[in-house]
């Protein structure tokens, strides 16, 4: 067995990569055991993206979700452990229950779940058979673990509310408990007729049937359903959420309790889109998002605002629609178009997401619906629209409170705005940090990480140095791309009051506030050495030795810098290279030559006089030579004529 | 021509003084004045001679003369001593003599010390210029200037 396919988590958990198992809520699986009980085997869960709540989801329990043992980070990814599966998913299969036990083994304990979430302000969005376990043997229910995947995302179109069915599964967004009620009520029905509803049908042709006949009636049509769970049913799989019954009503229920299912207003008259004979606003509604040309000219010809007001008895919301087109205006760069039927959407029917061109989305979903833009290609259409939207909603916060939209959709666009002014960068970059900012458990989106789901810096740094090893001493290219900048970026704030590797030197060239980042990174966290990415900096580093003027100066610190590079301490090695008070006397001493080579030339320059000065002084000189020897001869030579003989 | 800086400016009284010497003891004029030619033909000939180097030569004319002045003291500047004195040949060589070797001992050790000037200078000039060569390497300055 090679070692890379078992990797030793938190020095506990051993995880056989050899061994996959079948994926679980979303996430890949594996094998693995406690290093303390090899007998008992585990499940080790690698989730991909968890939600932004990931800590409460990790600490909540209950009896009817499959609980987590442990979560785990090895090299930067969480993995998270769990007990394995008590027996098989119910989309494997499995036979129709009866209504005592589906009251007693489903709803009481299901809704006791979704009750407790709801008490803390947290949704499931994971109610579908391949994430809900039948116990061996008994008629139990377990959910698969909360929290690992983003909400909704794996959420067939069958199991989700028409409010979050017309989005793309990115698109879906936290949602309410009602969401989940209603899933809930497709599983019962699901157990009910053994089989899941209007199976076999495209997407497209499910939401079509639901909006046009209501979703109850078109999910039971034709099924048989034991006649104390109908009433039961028609009020969960209702349209509109407010009709559905809350968590606690279904954790009291008793067998055949009837619940008073309120049913939706219909227009005597239908109003006819492209051959479609609609019965509800809220049909309406999703019918002008597909068919936006008719509709607005329908709406232009006031024949929406009277149908409304004649046939539904809306007289406010006609009122208010009429006058989107008597008002108009385009507000900023946005069309009218898409103004007016973002409005309009929003106005028939209060609980829909927000429809922005042919999108339908939900505002808390933006941070993840970005994310995944990231990962899309340069030109795709998903990038382009998700970036328009935010680039606009950022760069004009004024639309939020210029448009008439229901509060379920402008409270996240606000709490989005904020989170977007949380970072003082502007542009792409913004863009890329929101992402980090809303989820902090959100992987780097960089190409290069985005497999080992890295979702913290310390782990980033790590794989970097790997790579750098691998890499060996291929010259050139960046450390770290853009979303490795962000994501460390936005990590190094975290907790902090100032941002510290925001601190960019204007001028300096990218690959030191990177080379800061990774410092940073790797004081706060007391990693190891990191030789590696020491060597790959070392070419740049060398290069900024060169602000150095003097020749020895730069060899010596060249020498230097090599030994610090094996130490592999990139702090050091940073204020090694940006030694100020070293620089500046550098600087100092340069002057200094610069100023003495000018004296020595200057000095040199004017040879001529000194010559001439030097001939003077010689001519002075052999003067008073001959002058000394002359008294010498003249003193001998009186001495010679009176005492010489 | 400097002759005005080297010959001596004469006045009446020199005159005076001369006439004096002449009419009381025309030996010893007669003496001096055959001895000192040669600094007078020198200041004629040699234009740099400025007065400190005639004061010098008169140092070694002044070695030469302290023989035949004794004489002429000897012999109470009688006119006859005075005359053979004067017509000694080897007296008058010696005196060219020494003039000439003053010169010479002016021009040589001005030359020498010309030289030693120059050589320190030159010395000096390599050093300055090797460090200038030095500074400029070691920090990187342009050496076009």
């Amino acid at each position: 067995m090679v070692a890379a396919d078992k990797i030793l988590i938190g020095g506990r958990y051993n995880v056989r990569l050899d061994r996959p198992k079948p994926p679980m809520g979303g996430c890949d699986a594996y094998e693995a055991h406690d290093v303390s009980m090899p007998a008992a085997p585990l499940l080790a869960l690698a989730p991909q993206t968890l939600r932004a709540r990931w800590p409460e989801y990790a600490l909540y329990r209950h009896e009817s979700v499959i609980p987590l043992q442990a979560q785990e980070y090895h090299d930067g990814a969480l993995w998270v452990m769990c007990s394995p599966l008590p027996g098989p998913p119910l989309s494997v299969g499995f036979t129709p229950w009866p209504e005592s036990q589906l009251i007693e083994s489903v709803i009481r304990p299901i809704a006791e779940l979704l009750m407790h979430l709801d008490g803390l302000g947290m949704t499931c969005r994971a109610l579908r058979p391949d994430n809900v376990f039948q116990e061996q043997g008994s008629r139990r229910l377990f959910l698969g673990p909360l929290g690992l995947t983003p909400p909704a995302v794996h959420q067939p179109v069958v199991f989700e509310p028409l409010s979050s069915a017309v989005c793309a599964p990115h698109q879906r967004g936290d949602g309410t408990i009602a969401c989940d009620v209603f899933a809930l009520g497709v599983m019962i029905l699901m157990l009910c007729t053994g089989k899941v509803p209007l199976e076999g049908l495209s997407d497209e042709e499910i939401v079509q049937r639901r909006f046009e006949r209501g979703s109850a009636a078109v999910y039971m049509a034709g099924a048989t359903i034991p006649v104390g769970l109908v009433s039961l049913l028609q009020a969960m799989l209702s349209d509109t959420p407010a009709y559905r019954p809350a968590p606690k009503d279904l954790v009291t229920i008793a067998p055949s309790k009837m619940f008073s299912s309120r049913s939706r207003i219909l227009a005597r008259v239908p109003l006819v889109i492209e051959g479609y004979a609609l019965r509800t606003p809220q049909a309406v509604a999703w019918f002008a998002g597909r068919y936006p040309d008719t509709f607005l000219s329908l709406l232009k010809r006031r024949v929406i605002g009277k149908w409304l007001h004649h046939e539904l008895d809306l007289v406010d919301v006609a009122r208010h629609i009429e006058r989107l087109v008597v008002v108009g205006g385009v507000v900023g760069a946005v069309s009218s178009k898409t103004w007016i039927l973002m409005q309009a959407v929003s106005l028939l029917d209060p609980t829909a997401p927000l429809c922005w061109g042919e999108r339908w989305f939900w505002p808390q979903a933006l941070p993840h619906m970005m994310a995944n833009a990231w990962r899309e290609g340069e030109d795709s259409v998903m990038r382009r629209d998700v970036f328009g939207f935010v680039g606009l909603l950022i760069a004009t916060p004024d639309l939020v409170n210029k448009a008439q939209l229901s509060p379920l959709l402008k409270q996240p666009l606000q709490h989005f705005l904020r989170l977007a002014r949380q970072s003082s960068v502007k542009g792409q970059e913004q863009a890329r940090r929101i992402v980090y900012h809303a989820n902090h458990y959100q992987p780097c989106l960089s190409d290069q990480c985005w497999d080992q789901r890295i979702i913290q810096s310390v782990g980033l740094v790590c794989w970097l140095e790997k790579h750098c090893a691998e890499q060996g001493s291929f010259p050139g290219g960046a450390l770290l791309d853009k979303h490795m900048r962000s994501f460390l970026n936005v990590h190094a704030t975290l907790g902090f009051m100032r941002s510290i590797a925001d601190v960019h030197v204007a001028g300096r060239a990218v690959w030191v506030s990177d080379l800061q980042m990774i410092a940073r990174v790797q004081q706060m966290s007391d990693m190891g050495p990191l030789s590696h990415i020491a060597q790959k900096a070392l070419p740049y580093l060398q290069e900024e030795l060169s602000a150095w003027r003097s020749k020895t100066v730069r060899e010596h610190k060249s020498e230097q810098l090599a030994q610090l590079v094996e130490r592999g301490d990139l702090g050091a090695l940073l204020s090694f290279v940006q030694d100020p008070s070293d620089l500046g006397r550098d600087q100092a001493q340069a002057q200094e030559a610069e100023h003495e080579v000018e004296t020595i030339r200057a000095y040199i320059a004017c040879e001529a006089e000194r010559l001439s000065a030097t001939q003077k002084q010689a001519r002075n000189l052999g003067e008073f030579c001959c002058l000394v020897v002359g008294i010498v001869v003249a003193m001998s030579s009186i001495w010679y004529e009176f005492c010489g003989h | 021509m400097k002759r005005g800086a080297v010959f001596p400016d004469l006045r009446w009284w020199h005159g005076l003084f001369l006439g004096v010497g002449v009419m009381y003891c025309p030996g010893v004029v007669l003496v001096l004045c055959v001895l000192l030619l040669p600094v007078a033909v020198l200041m004629m000939i040699d234009t740099r001679a400025d007065r400190q180097r005639l004061v010098i030569m008169l140092f070694y004319i002044g070695a030469v003369m302290v023989r035949p002045l004794h004489h002429v003291w000897g012999g109470r500047a009688a006119w006859p001593v005075c005359v053979q004195i004067v017509e000694d040949e080897k007296l008058l060589i010696l005196d060219w003599c020494a003039l000439a070797f003053a010169w010479f001992v002016a021009e040589a050790s001005t030359v020498v010390a010309r030289f030693i000037g120059g050589q320190r200078l030159r010395v000096e000039r390599v050093r300055l210029e090797k460090r200038v060569t030095a500074l400029e390497e070691e920090w990187g300055l342009s050496s076009v200037r």
